[in-house]
């Protein structure tokens, strides 16, 4: 039998994720602050929870992913969240890009609940997870992790256990700042070759099919001439994992030369009113700072 | 099956020559150092004794050497390409090299009645030898088309980008993107170890995560175990960062994450790794951070 799976925060991302394993066939309780935004999903089959610890106490395994530490703790603590409602010998899975420390000290207070916290972060977006290439990085016991695993191969085929808990998102945080730098790359290389002559459409090709053409690159590579609607990663969320990785940084002794230097164009970005604007719009902040129209 | 020659025929160049000759061409080269190039010639590979030999030889001359300097000195002069080429043919230079320089010698190859295309590559023997090297071409479109049947047979993915000069342009931006990236990878390895990830799972991790270019795929291993023979010395990367930053200066392109990026490579030459592939930076910022190698 199919282990009971609960979701809590159901974004674009969750709500992606909770629709492929419900597409697999498991029977999962989910719950969302804005109930209307579940609304899609509970049609797919989803049972509606009203709270995070509602979601825990229906499910033997229960996922959660939200934008930030903050977010976290709000369904995480207090008696509605979901360290309140685990069951002894239940899993909690927690996919957020979050600090590691604060991962950490929530899976202390799990282990005190007499249950199992891993983070599990994922890399990749939400044409990644339709795709079924979404890779998914994984901190904790390792025995969990074996129990986890069938399960997370139904959301992604690559499934990697980095270390102990607050690990793996370490490790996230550490994937992501090249998505930043590797983005800004990509803007400066697309200006130079606009600026010489080429055609931004013509560069751009190029640049999607060569060496430096990562995945990210070739998902996020047509926004420059199109924005997302709806935005998938937005400026603010970026800057969050470059904030996280700078002060990870600073606290390990490591040295982040282009990190920081991306980070300071998401704060331009900032500065020009795009906060809210999918993050490939570093192009308009360097287009603006070439005397290019983006 | 066309009767090609080839100028220049180091790691790059001589990887190419091979391909084209598996492809059934025949193929006359020249290289400053013939003893480098006995494998080609066991090949079938016919040797000339000057780039100019070459030239008269052949219906197609390609040339590929490492900077602007050894370009002038294949093509000039009364032994170079240009004094050989026949009215006609068509010169097609696959070096990374200055575009203003590339475009100048272009209208001399038109002034011999001969047509000059600018063909960088973006990738490196490897990739080539698995057939997935990518080939930017400036250069008039007409010329272009009677070369791409070559092309096609060197690597599968040929784009025109624009007039001569232009391919030069854009493979100078795109290889920014080389170092920028691995200076970012290298960042990341670091991290994760000092977060308590082994290097190793965090290398395999980040050649398996969206951010995993192929170049990253390459390489990325490479802050492992260097290679013994740079595939990309830090020498030829800071060369190529530096005609970006000069591109972007007269361009009015600020390159922010480039000219960081270049001050590493300048760190990996002080530090005596000059010669070493320039995945070597991961030593400058692993000594940065206090970790060993």
């Amino acid at each position: 039998m199919k282990a009971a799976l609960g979701f809590v925060g159901l974004g674009l991302m969750g709500g992606a994720i909770v629709r492929r394993l419900l597409e697999k066939g498991h029977v999962v309780t989910g719950h969302n602050r804005t109930r209307s935004r579940a609304q899609p999903l509970v049609e797919a089959g989803m049972r509606f929870a009203q709270t995070p610890r509602d979601a825990a106490e229906a499910a033997d395994i229960v996922f959660s992913m939200v934008t930030d530490t903050q977010a976290l703790r709000a369904i995480a603590d207090g008696p509605g969240g979901i360290v309140a409602g685990l069951k002894p010998g239940s899993i909690y899975v927690e996919m957020s890009t979050v600090d590691a420390d604060a991962s950490r000290e929530i899976a202390d207070a799990v282990s005190r609940a007499g249950c199992v916290m891993l983070d599990a972060p994922v890399s990749g977006s939400v044409l990644t997870i339709q795709r079924g290439e979404l890779s998914i990085m994984v901190g904790g016991p390792r025995e969990a992790f074996e129990r986890v695993r069938p399960l997370l191969l139904d959301i992604g085929p690559k499934v990697t256990h980095v270390g102990g808990n607050g690990l793996a998102v370490s490790m996230k945080i550490a994937v992501n700042l090249s998505i930043g730098v590797q983005m800004q790359a990509l803007c400066e290389s697309l200006l130079l070759a606009e600026k010489a002559g080429i055609a931004r459409a013509t560069a751009l090709e190029v640049l999607m099919n060569c060496a430096t053409a990562s995945p990210m690159i070739k998902y996020r590579g047509p926004f420059l001439l199109a924005p997302p609607d709806p935005v998938w990663f937005n400026v603010n969320m970026m800057q969050k994992d470059l904030n996280l990785a700078v002060a990870m940084g600073q606290r390990l002794g490591v040295p982040l030369p282009s990190a920081a230097v991306s980070n300071g164009m998401f704060t331009a970005a900032r500065g020009m009113g795009f906060a809210e604007k999918e993050m490939s719009v570093v192009f308009d902040v360097m287009a603006r700072l070439s005397g290019v129209s983006a | 099956m066309a009767n090609l020659g080839y100028v220049g025929l180091g790691l790059m160049g001589g990887a190419v020559a091979k391909r084209l000759l598996e492809k059934g061409h025949a193929v006359t080269g020249h290289n400053r150092t013939r003893s480098k190039v006995q494998w080609l010639e066991a090949a079938g590979m016919r040797f000339a004794q000057t780039p100019r030999e070459v030239a008269e030889a052949t219906d197609m001359v390609f040339s590929m050497v490492t900077d602007t300097k050894a370009l002038h000195a294949i093509v000039d002069g009364p032994d170079g390409i240009l004094a050989g080429l026949r009215p006609g043919t068509i010169y097609i230079d696959m070096s990374t090299v200055d575009a203003a320089a590339s475009r100048a010698l272009s209208v001399r190859v038109a002034a011999a009645g001969a047509q000059m295309l600018d063909a960088p590559v973006s990738g490196n023997h490897i990739t080539l030898k698995q057939g997935t090297l990518a080939i930017m071409v400036g250069g008039q479109a007409e010329a272009f088309e009677r070369a791409r049947p070559v092309l096609l047979d060197i690597g599968p993915k040929v784009t025109r980008v624009g007039a001569n000069g232009l391919a030069l342009s854009m493979k100078i931006a795109s290889n920014l993107g080389l170092a920028v990236q691995m200076l970012a990878f290298c960042e990341a390895v670091l991290l994760a170890e000092k977060s308590g990830i082994a290097r190793s799972v965090a290398v395999e991790v980040l050649t398996n995560s969206v951010i995993a270019s192929p170049m990253i795929k390459y390489r990325g291993p490479f802050v492992m175990t260097l290679p013994d023979e740079a595939w990309f010395n830090v020498n030829m990367m800071q060369k190529d960062m530096n005609l970006a930053l000069a591109m972007g200066q007269q361009l009015n392109v600020p390159l922010p994450t480039t000219a960081t990026t270049n001050e590493f490579l300048t760190a990996a030459r002080a530090m005596g790794h000059a010669d070493k592939d320039f995945a070597v930076i991961f030593d400058v910022l692993a000594e940065m951070a206090g970790v060993k190698r």
